[in-house]
């Protein structure tokens, strides 16, 4: 209820032209300036919960952020944006930092940045948050999965990244990556692995990440290709509460493991219409310090696009496949354990409308009709659905 | 599942027929002039491509010199401007800076809604180009013309 209330107060303060620095100002020559944003939604869903109590309906979709940049001189920058974010179990409001890091761009084929940073993980990871920036409401499962956000999000580390123009062969971007990071217990992702048979999970470390992204923007206008590759080491930390009949006690759980992802992207923009298409693998190995034969893959594309009917109205539409193990598409491992095949993969077919009330406030209806649950938690105990249709709207300020 | 496809489909051409804006696609509009200009420390002539890099915000410096940029926000003359050398829409020109703003790497532009204050700007600032309709041209001892070339 609180936070239906700031939405409103906040709606009501932009009609009646309150005094934000709005994006159409010239901005005076303040040390730092200050934006943010503030989103609200609703899910309602048929057969599964979808990240919250969709069935029943839920307004735990929410995220607000505040960003704050300061040019310290001609090439230094800094910078932080704090965010708080909603998605039934997932956020829960708390507050943390999104990023935070010092920018020094020596030349513009050369910058090194510190910090908290962003991660590339396909096109839009970095401002996945940020609902005001793109037509759907939820980002394709695939390849941003919910689950997996805080995995992916942003590490600790440095980044280099320049942008050098090929004369006629266009323009050549790219960031190259190293940090690390670590995931507390509060995090999405270990829902599925905690709390089940006795099992208490700590953290989550990932480490030695490091990163390359090539985006090359072509001599054809408005196309665009990129690739990302890496690899990251990562640790689970917890323990395990062995049961009253075989004696009690606790056993430490250490599962370490090193895995290794490519992403290929392409996107291309003509005036109105926007086409974007991505595939992804993520290859897992049981050795944490070498990465040598894997001994898991997942696997993952989609393909989407928008268009710009007018200055208010925006359409999209996108188709998502994800298979949790790359080798197993049709689901035989799953049906072996007694369990259904379509908990292998999850396929996905949004729609999306999205509003423009002016430039700081957006309203987006979608609709989502899944097959498959590799992306839901799922156990013998609770085994989802195969079909899901999940409606969303979300309205967002920004300024 | 293919029945759900089939029904949603059927429905979301009638709602997007009912809301696509038919009277407003059909007018044809007259594209608006330009020009470009820049301080005079600024080179008399600059490569499209690099009109496209200084105003995404890539391209900062030129033989050693400092080289940015302002917004005149006057939308026919923006939304030309736009198409023709960044091939953007002002919506998508817009969201492109929010994510620079959002993820850190740059702040917003800056934008004048007169051509006045504009003009006055890039006359004061070294290393400052913009974009004007070419009636609004006024005399400034420290503002040129720039020629676009390909």
């Amino acid at each position: 209820m609180r936070r239906i209330g700031c939405v409103l107060v906040l709606v009501c303060y932009g009609a009646l032209g309150g005094t934000f620095q709005g994006w159409a100002m010239a901005p005076p020559e303040e040390a730092i300036s200050i934006h943010g944003f503030v989103s609200q939604g609703y899910l309602l869903s048929d057969n599964n919960d979808v990240y919250a109590e969709t069935t029943q309906g839920s307004f735990q979709f929410n995220e607000f952020g505040l960003t704050f940049l300061v040019q310290l001189s001609e090439r230094l920058h800094t910078g932080m944006q704090v965010l708080s974010r909603d998605l039934g179990d997932i956020g829960n409001n708390t507050v943390g930092l999104d990023w935070a890091f010092a920018d020094y761009r020596w030349k513009d084929w050369f910058g090194i940045r510190g910090g908290v940073i962003k991660i590339p993980w396909g096109l839009d990871n970095e401002t996945r948050d940020i609902d005001m920036l793109r037509t759907s409401i939820f980002l394709p499962s695939s390849l941003y999965g919910e689950d997996v956000r805080d995995v992916y999000d942003a590490m600790e580390g440095i980044a280099l990244y320049g942008s050098f123009p090929l004369w006629k062969l266009g323009t050549l971007n790219y960031q190259f990556q190293y940090g690390d990071k670590s995931v507390s217990e509060d995090y999405e992702f270990m829902e599925p692995w905690d709390d089940s048979d006795g099992t208490q999970l700590d953290s989550l470390d990932v480490l030695d990440i490091y990163l390359g992204m090539l985006e090359w923007e072509t001599p054809i206008e408005g196309l665009r290709l990129r690739e990302t590759t890496g690899e990251y080491a990562w640790r689970i930390r917890g323990t395990y509460f062995l049961p009253a009949e075989l004696g009690g006690g606790q056993l430490p759980i250490a599962e370490t493991g090193r895995e290794t992802f490519t992403i290929v992207s392409a996107d291309y923009t003509l005036e109105r219409l926007s086409l974007a298409t991505e595939w992804f693998g993520v290859w897992n190995a049981a050795d944490e310090e070498e990465f040598t034969e894997p001994d898991a893959y997942q696997e993952g594309w989609y393909a989407g696009l928008s268009y710009r009917m007018t200055d208010w109205l925006e359409i999209g539409a996108y188709y998502s496949e994800f298979y949790s193990d790359g080798d197993d598409k049709d689901g035989d491992d799953w049906v072996e354990a007694g369990l259904p095949a379509y908990l292998a993969w999850q396929k996905d077919l949004a729609l999306t409308t999205r509003f423009d009330l002016g430039e700081h406030w957006t309203i987006k209806l979608e609709g989502h009709l899944m097959d498959g649950a590799a992306r839901l938690p799922a156990s013998i105990q609770n085994v989802p659905e195969r079909e899901t249709a999940l409606f969303a709207v979300k309205t967002t300020f920004n300024f | 599942m293919k029945r759900k496809i089939v029904f949603s489909g059927i429905l979301l051409i009638i709602y997007y027929a009912v809301l696509f804006p038919w009277p407003a696609m059909a007018q044809e509009r007259e594209t608006p002039q330009f020009v470009v200009v820049g301080h005079t420390s600024v080179p008399e002539t600059l490569p499209r491509n690099e009109i496209k890099q200084i105003f995404l915000g890539r391209m900062t410096s030129k033989a050693g010199n400092s080289i940015g940029f302002v917004i005149f926000k006057e939308d026919t003359v923006y939304a030309a401007f736009l198409k023709a050398y960044v091939s953007k829409t002002i919506t998508q020109y817009t969201n492109y800076w929010k994510k620079q703003v959002f993820t850190g790497k740059d702040r917003m532009p800056r934008m004048f809604e007169s051509t006045t204050a504009v003009l006055e700007y890039v006359a004061s600032h070294e290393g400052i180009i913009s974009f004007l309709s070419p009636d609004d041209i006024i005399d400034y001892e420290t503002v040129h013309i720039i020629t676009v070339v390909e």
